[in-house]
């Protein structure tokens, strides 16, 4: 199949036998992030290999649709988002969370610095410095989609507001709001690991 | 290697003008987003210079992002068999 729509590619004179393994080999380059990315969409490596899996059937699909010499990696996380949005229910609409709006930017350091120990210059770096990877992979992983996709595309692989907003079809507008919500919501849930988990030592002798 | 002095710009520059607690509030995501103009990046580093309380809390989220990128990119990479189904892909 895949053989055949190659084949399409070079009959069409479009591209070059060798283009086309340029292609493959440099979109295989981004194997690893692709997967770690969907392994936080799906948070399920059996579904995160099956969505990465499609992702890549569809780039070799729709290869005459990449433009050579723009952004491979973009465009393969576009893919990616696209594949993964589409095959969850798609008439979930955007969650309103509007309570986060009119939460505090700082609220994680703001809970660490009143629950702190004050003697210390830096209290909140090193009680952020405790936090563990795990801690922060289901912290994500409880946040709606919608949130968690914005954060992964943003802060995770750094594309920016207008590759995001091309990404999931959303204005620019709609990608730092999600952006910003999601970040809130990441530091209450960071915020309840932290405290459950008793990274705060000094939390009783100062509350 | 020979260094070249630069003489220094005799026209002096305006500084950035100040903005406030409020206003850097209002652009810490997108200036850790590096998404504002070099104008706004320039008071915003201003306000930082001066303001120790907002120069911690912009630090503790650079550190906050760190966290969240080293949590997913220290995840495993990807399992071998789905490297190679990928590779068949093309002979199929």
């Amino acid at each position: 199949m895949v053989r055949e729509w190659f084949a399409r590619l070079t009959a069409a004179r479009r591209w070059s036998e060798e283009e086309i393994a340029r292609f493959e080999s440099e979109a295989l380059e981004h194997l690893d992030a692709l997967y770690r990315a969907a392994l936080r969409m799906t948070r399920r490596p059996e579904d995160a290999e099956d969505l990465v899996q499609e992702t890549y059937l569809k780039a070799f699909r729709f290869a005459d649709k990449f433009q050579p010499g723009t952004n491979l990696r973009a465009w393969l996380f576009k893919i990616l988002t696209n594949t993964y949005l589409n095959r969850r229910d798609r008439s979930s609409h955007e969650v309103a969370y509007a309570s986060l709006d009119q939460a505090e930017e700082y609220f994680l350091y703001d809970q660490l610095h009143r629950h702190g120990d004050h003697r210390s210059a830096s209290a909140e770096d090193e009680a952020l410095a405790q936090i563990l990877d795990e801690d922060v992979r289901r912290a994500l992983d409880g946040l709606p989609d919608q949130f968690r996709v914005a954060i992964l595309l943003g802060d995770v692989e750094g594309f920016s507001y207008a590759q995001i907003a091309e990404m999931t079809g959303v204005p620019i507008g709609t990608v730092m709001s999600r952006l910003s919500r999601g970040r809130k919501l990441l530091q209450r849930q960071l915020w309840e690991h932290a405290r459950q988990a008793g990274y705060l030592r000094h939390q009783e002798a100062s509350s | 290697m020979s260094q070249k002095r630069v003489p220094p710009d005799p026209t002096p520059r305006d500084p950035a003008p100040m903005i406030d607690c409020r206003e850097a509030e209002r652009r810490l995501h997108t200036y850790v987003d590096r998404e504002l103009s070099e104008g706004e990046v320039a008071e915003v580093q201003r306000h930082l210079e001066q303001c120790e309380n907002c120069r911690a809390r912009f630090r503790f989220e650079f550190g906050l992002r760190r966290l969240v990128r080293q949590a997913v990119e220290d995840q495993p990479p990807a399992p071998q068999r789905l490297r190679e189904r990928i590779s068949r892909l093309r002979s199929k």
